[in-house]
């Protein structure tokens, strides 16, 4: 008797859970209502818990208030526009089923996003399929615009609906090994990464720019996302003699590979990518990190002109995560979006189109995007790159990130 | 400068670590048949109730005062979920296939993870743990962090006081009854009620007194560390003989050097350079754990027992 | 055969022998006495304070409270505008790759490259420091530093690269660096420009031409 109530309990209460996890994290839909004004959503996809999640909350607030100062200045008269966040906890697969959701969403018009390049490579045929615009504020892998054949010399574009803020690890990789070399003078770097689209891709282009400035590998090794003991990692690489360490991969677990090294005596700096570059990294490794360089896409936040009501506001605001990384670009990426469905209006009469016109006009208004947005000069070139190419190397003194070089690039 | 004495050691305090975990589930299996796939969340719980009672401690307080205090508060939250889930989860389901409770062990380790990661502060992201000072001590080439010297010890210590108190003390000695034959040690007049708590609690204690020493270790906690940890756990506790609570220990040591040794060395041999490195440990260790069931299919310590009629 | 050991019966409802105690029934004992014993507390501490003291409590909270108001109003008072100090001189200037790479008689290790200097707005921007990011290499800039260029406008330099020790220099870099001080009205920056396409192929061909002029030629200083 006991057995069988409990039975039906267990069942009901299962059906119950699972009914409410399918239903997942829905916001409101923007649904078009009544009186002067449409209301336009702009999507946003990124890690907003779990892993990298603290440069994705920067990502969906710099686009949250991209979208707030955009309503508060009528930067687009009749039309409202709103922010929905979806998490894709840096997973290809949440990614891929948060870009389903967007695109099924009917006022979904442009999707800012997502975080990581990995996941980026499982979202961009959904969105080219259904015409909408994906830019990018952080990804930095080349074949997402330049194709694989992209090393080569010979670049095809994948998507016309993909457009990217930040630079690529071309770019990202030469300017470390360049400082690296040059201006630190290390002459044997030992190279890890975490496997991941961005990290295996960064990683193997400052290999190949550190041997073809004339420095040396003193070892290779890989590790995995979520791994926290890398002691055997850490004694191989205090046996390979090498003066730097360079990274490629996020900050969840380079904080830990600066923190077991130095607590094994191996004083050599550990140097990364975009991925690295976060608050987060000094307060968890502390005082391991001091020393270590990272590169980020785009010059330091405080020297940009526009940048400074930005950083004003989401203080002010108490919004969680770190804008220093991407904030600025995605607050770009949402400008490029707002201006593009002025653009659209502009050219139907000043009304906006049946949503899935509307959604292929946008596209080609972005492809043209042409304006001086917070983090420099925005536009886009004929692969969806954009043409301010800017780069930062930042160094961990006194436990903040300070700018050591930045570097503009010409191509 | 040959590394291997470095690796070792290194694959020495990893292995204690999953050892701790493993004697929770042997002990739970050796008594009640149950693999307790939630003990990983408890390892978990354990080492954010000792974070919690470390942030409660008034500032400055010093970390050779608040470690036992810590590890007080980490077991007692460990030990009271690891209770809590033998009355309430698995009790009831005593008699009923042997799927139902694995299912429930599943379910309870998800539940643990999503609460522990929605209620507790800012758990989303790893939270900091503090770590003992004094730098890395030098013994010959190896050098040993201070909460490696910890684990071992607290490891030492755990398994000898568990040995002595299986063999010596009646509890003990009515486990042992216990794990032998359930319906005859009752017809004794043994509790197996009691029994089959104190083997939670047992499990739960280890497992807190584990997650201190990985977050003096690594001088992290994050909601989701009872999953790797729990998994490696299991599969060091069936390697070294499940029910067995040496084996538990060995197969622990045994998977920790494994996997050192794994990722530092496969990748010398010509030939096997791309089946080497960091991310090719995990792969190794359970390739060790298959070859060994093969070979002695009850674990290297564990004894063939016929079919419990 | 069950799966969790054959201690409870069949029907798993009978308890067995030495099972624990009913279970204490955890409520009572919360209830009982204790929230009688803490309520009145504050009731009862007011209470026991004479005129005076309740005045002079009294008083410290409202001074508390009056000074509480203006900290909040000098906190909340906007800002005076601060004049816009203009753009820094890395985001408006753009240095483009033009010609080279010709080679001078003069110096037989130099060769010329020409550059393309703007600034897009903001106040005239001035070159203080142009120097290659290699070691054994060396840069004269003509016009020479200090160069000022003004906004909205362009000019044509050329920059001499000088070889002065081929040994450790890379003869194929493609992405190579050139480090700028530039000042304006605003700031000092060091920025790096990298170049692409044009610049690090004649670049790659000037310094092999330089430094290893036959293939069987050992490199030395020229």
């Amino acid at each position: 008797m006991r057995h069988r109530s409990l039975l039906i309990l267990t069942s009901v209460l299962t059906t119950g859970a699972l009914t409410l996890t399918a239903c997942g994290s829905r916001s409101d839909d923007g649904k078009k209502d009544d009186g002067a004004t449409t209301t336009v959503v702009i999507g946003v996809d990124a890690p907003l818990t779990g892993a990298n999640s603290a440069t994705g909350l920067g990502i969906q607030y710099g686009v949250q208030i991209a979208v707030d100062d955009a309503n508060a200045k009528k930067l687009v008269p009749g039309v409202t526009f709103k922010v929905k966040a979806l998490d894709d906890k840096a997973l290809p697969a949440s990614g891929q089923q948060n870009a389903t959701a967007l695109v099924a969403d009917k006022s979904v018009i442009g999707v800012v996003g997502p975080l990581n390049s990995g996941v980026a490579q499982s979202m961009q045929q959904v969105f080219s399929t259904a015409n909408m615009v994906e830019i990018s504020p952080s990804n930095t892998n080349p074949t997402l615009t330049q194709g694989k054949t992209w090393a080569t010399g010979d670049k095809v574009r994948p998507f016309k609906t993909y457009f990217r803020t930040a630079t690529t690890d071309a770019l990202q990789g030469g300017f470390a090994a360049d400082y690296a070399f040059n201006t630190l003078h290390k002459q044997k770097a030992y190279i890890v990464d975490d496997k991941q689209t961005y990290g295996a891709g960064l990683a193997g282009i400052f290999k190949g720019k550190f041997t073809a400035l004339g420095g040396k590998s003193a070892g290779e090794d890989h590790v995995n996302t979520g791994d926290t003991d890398f002691s055997t990692l850490v004694t191989k690489i205090k046996n390979s003699g090498a003066d730097i360490l360079y990274y490629g991969g996020q900050y969840d677990e380079s904080e830990l590979i600066t923190k077991q090294l130095k607590a094994a005596d191996v004083k050599i700096p550990l140097m990364g990518g975009d991925g690295m570059f976060s608050d987060t990294y000094i307060k968890t490794a502390g005082a391991a990190a001091e020393g270590d360089l990272s590169t980020s896409v785009g010059v330091p936040v405080t020297t940009l002109q526009g940048a400074k009501d930005f950083i004003a506001t989401y203080k002010s605001k108490g919004y969680p995560g770190d804008y220093g990384t991407y904030g600025g670009y995605s607050y770009d990426a949402a400008t490029a979006i707002i201006k593009g469905v002025k653009a659209v209006m502009d050219a139907n009469g000043g009304k906006l189109p049946a949503m899935d016109d509307a959604r292929g006009k946008l596209v080609e208004a972005v492809q043209k995007t042409d304006f001086d947005g917070i983090a420099g000069h925005v536009s886009f070139d004929q692969f969806g790159d954009t043409t301010n190419k800017q780069l930062t190397v930042y160094q961990v003194k006194s436990g903040k990130w300070e700018p050591v070089k930045s570097g503009t690039y010409t191509g | 400068m040959n590394t291997l004495p470095q690796q070792l050691a290194n694959g020495l305090f990893l292995g204690s670590m999953y050892g701790l975990i493993a004697i929770g589930y042997t002990m739970v299996y050796g008594i009640v048949q149950l693999i307790n796939f939630a003990h990983g969340e408890i390892f978990m719980t354990g080492g954010f109730g000792a974070l919690t009672v470390y942030t409660s401690l008034p500032d400055g307080t010093s970390i050779w005062v608040a470690l036992p205090l810590m590890v007080i508060g980490g077991s007692l939250v460990a030990v009271l979920i690891a209770i809590g889930a033998e009355r309430f989860a698995y009790r009831p389901l005593r008699g009923a296939p042997r799927l139902a409770p694995l299912i429930t062990a599943i379910g309870l380790s998800l539940a643990l993870q999503q609460a522990v990661f929605n209620w507790y502060p800012k758990a989303d992201n790893a939270l900091s743990f503090p770590q003992l000072p004094g730098g890395p001590f030098h013994v010959g080439s190896i050098s040993i962090q201070s909460g490696d010297i910890f684990l071992v010890v607290v490891a030492v210590i755990c398994m000898s006081g568990l040995a002595a108190f299986v063999r010596t003390s009646r509890t003990g000695r009515a486990m042992q009854a216990t794990a032998q034959d359930p319906d005859t040690a009752q017809l004794m007049g043994i509790d197996t009620n009691r029994i089959i708590v104190i083997a939670f609690a047992i499990g739960g204690l280890f497992a807190a007194v584990a997650a201190v020493a990985s977050g003096l270790k690594y001088g992290q906690v994050k909601y989701d560390m009872g999953f790797q940890a729990g998994l490696k756990a299991f599969t060091a506790a069936v390697l070294g003989g499940i029910g067995n609570i040496y084996g538990a220990m060995l197969g622990g040591l045994v998977l920790g050097i494994a996997e050192s040794c794994a990722s530092a060395y496969i990748s010398n041999i010509p030939g096997m350079e791309q089946l080497g490195g960091g991310s090719w440990a995990n792969v190794w260790a359970f390739v060790l754990l298959i070859v060994v069931l093969l070979v002695r299919p009850q674990g290297l310590l564990g004894e063939r027992v016929a079919d419990r009629a | 055969m069950s799966g969790i050991g054959p201690v409870e019966g069949p029907a798993g409802g009978t308890p067995s022998v030495n099972s624990l105690h009913p279970p204490v029934h955890w409520t009572d004992r919360w209830t009982d006495g204790r929230v009688g014993r803490w309520a009145g507390r504050w009731q009862v501490r007011r209470a026991a304070l004479s005129d005076r003291g309740r005045r002079t409590v009294l008083a410290a909270t409202a001074a508390l409270a009056t000074v509480a108001v203006l900290c909040l109003g000098h906190a909340m008072r906007t800002p005076e505008p601060v004049p816009d100090p203009g753009p820094w001189p890395a985001q408006v200037t753009y240095i483009a790759y033009e010609s080279g790479h010709l080679q001078p008689m003069s110096a037989p290790a130099s060769g010329v490259f020409g550059f393309v200097v703007s600034v897009r707005d903001g106040t005239p921007v001035t070159i203080l420091r142009v120097t290659p990011s290699f070691e054994g290499l060396g840069a004269e800039i003509d016009p020479s530093t200090p160069l000022t260029v003004k906004q909205g406008t362009t000019r044509h330099i050329t920059i001499k690269m000088i070889v002065r020790k081929c040994a450790g220099l890379p003869l194929d870099v493609d992405l190579p660096v050139i480090d700028v001080t530039l000042r304006n009205t605003r700031a000092i920056q060091n920025q790096s420009f990298i170049f692409g396409g044009g610049y690090p192929r004649d670049l790659s061909a000037f310094l092999h031409r330089i430094c290893r002029p036959t293939p069987t030629s050992s490199s030395s200083t020229p």
